[in-house]
């Protein structure tokens, strides 16, 4: 019954740069939808402005650190 | 009728006092992520909890007993120090990030970090706790946590598909990402079985006098109260999945999860979920620093409760107001409370079989529940998911670390 979590979690152990270069896109594109979601609320009335500046400042440093960290996995 | 009072109030504190910082994290998280892949996991979670909150319950009333008291009668000091230290060390993160909930709901409200709100929390929290008495403290905290109820109203109006979500009953694994699921899945099962759960409610049994005649009405409550509550966390994963994972979010920052509630429900949603954010996680670490005092005072013997007055039972006053001060300074130093609330509920799972074997002792030891132990469904149900969670914990938690 533990062995398939377990063994699927060890297989996930190889940390390829192919994992890794997925993990950053994810962080990508999860963030960049991150962005447009608090503008289009932002638009609509339905989140203060306060919020949206600070949550998009995150999103900015978010997407700061995934272009980094690609600079850094391109040989 | 007083008996009906008694399950309509802990239908409440069922509903308004299940979602903290964790549970709304987790789901968050595992919406994100999985869309509605990990609804099995906070079923097992809910299932589990019932049965142990059930359990804490029959216990007090049958045995008169305390938890700890019990264990540490039963299993002598030396045991009863580890799970002592296993509980307070779980509880004590736990209680962290509830505070940095607080906090971070404050921050989404006024724009000041939430570091700068963590002492202001800390302090709110010894003051309910120093000021007030037990029925305030459970019944106040959940009465204000029915807010969180809106997460079912997001559910309802974005048309969540009860299908795909039925679907999510079944485990089955995503494609990639397979240390993370299993890792958020563990973590959702950290949260919905977390031991201060059972061991406050063991307490609040004695603070409100129960005895055999309360069996019955312990069951509703455990079944019912944890069922509706584990169904407004199932509503968080639903409003998280729909709006988030649709769209490639995964939540990595506290400062998303507002988004979730905003979308479906406009200004009020985003009011709103400050609202819960802030009043779960408070009634959380009110509960969370109590259940610490009622651990320790009532482990070793002291005088202990809510209701008595402070300075008449200082050594229990004293464990709580320790814990709230060290955990303000935990989130003060900048410490990610998404991170450390995830964290400590991966740790939690880790944690189960020390926190929850000695209970399912406890439960078949005639001595102490007499007619009243445990079906074998119940042990067998609650021993499977602490054994799984923790294994699984043990694997997740460095590879988590790793990816990290």
């Amino acid at each position: 019954m533990l062995v398939p979590p377990v063994l699927a979690l060890l297989a996930a152990c190889g940390g390829s740069a192919t994992h890794q270069a997925r993990e950053l896109s994810q962080n990508a594109t999860s963030w960049e939808a991150t962005g447009r979601l608090t503008i289009k609320l932002l638009r609509r009335g339905a989140v203060p402005g306060r919020y949206a500046m600070q949550t998009l400042k995150v999103v900015s440093r978010e997407l700061a650190k995934t272009r980094q960290g690609a600079q850094k996995l391109s040989p | 009728m007083n008996k009906l009072m008694e399950i309509a109030l802990g239908l409440v504190t069922g509903i308004g006092g299940f979602l903290e910082a964790g549970s709304l994290a987790t789901a968050a998280q595992a919406g994100g992520a999985f869309g509605f892949q990990l609804v099995w996991a906070m079923v097992l979670g809910t299932i589990c909890i019932g049965f142990l909150v059930e359990m804490a319950g029959r216990l007090a009333a049958v045995s008169k007993h305390t938890l700890p008291d019990a264990m540490r009668e039963r299993f002598g000091v030396k045991f009863f120090t580890v799970v002592l230290v296993a509980v307070l060390l779980v509880s004590f993160l736990v209680l962290a990030s509830e505070i940095g909930g607080v906090a971070l709901a404050l921050q989404l409200a006024t724009g000041i970090r939430f570091q700068w709100w963590a002492p202001v929390v800390a302090l709110a929290v010894w003051l309910m706790l120093w000021a007030h008495n037990f029925g305030l403290i459970e019944k106040g905290a959940s009465l204000l946590g029915l807010v969180t109820l809106v997460f079912v109203v997001g559910a309802v109006k974005l048309h969540a598909p009860v299908g795909a979500i039925s679907a999510g009953l079944l485990p089955s694994l995503p494609h990639d990402d397979v240390a993370r699921y299993w890792f958020i899945a563990v973590s959702i099962i950290g949260a919905s079985v977390s031991p201060y759960l059972f061991y406050f409610y063991s307490a609040g049994a004695i603070e409100d006098g129960w005895d055999e005649s309360y069996l019955r009405v312990n069951r509703v409550i455990a079944g019912l109260g944890m069922g509706f509550g584990g169904a407004v966390a199932v509503a968080v994963l639903v409003v998280a999945a729909m709006v988030f994972h649709s769209r490639g979010i995964q939540v990595d920052r506290y400062e998303q999860l507002p988004l979730m509630l905003a979308q479906p429900l406009g200004r009020w949603g985003f009011i709103l979920f400050v609202a819960s954010l802030g009043i779960a996680c408070f009634g959380a670490a009110l509960e969370i620093a109590l259940q610490m005092a009622y651990l320790v005072a009532q482990g070793f013997g002291w005088k202990w409760g809510e209701n008595i007055r402070p300075r008449d039972a200082a050594r229990f006053s004293l464990v709580y107001t320790v814990a709230i001060l060290l955990a303000g300074l935990v989130i003060l130093m900048g410490i990610d409370p998404l991170k450390l609330t995830i964290f400590s509920m991966a740790l939690t799972a880790m944690s189960l079989p020390v926190t929850v074997v000695p209970l399912l002792i406890l439960m078949n030891d005639r001595l102490y529940v007499g007619d009243n132990g445990n079906h074998w469904i119940a042990n067998g149900a609650v021993l499977f998911v602490s054994v799984i969670a923790c294994i699984v914990a043990i694997v997740a938690i460095p590879l988590e670390i790793m990816g990290s």
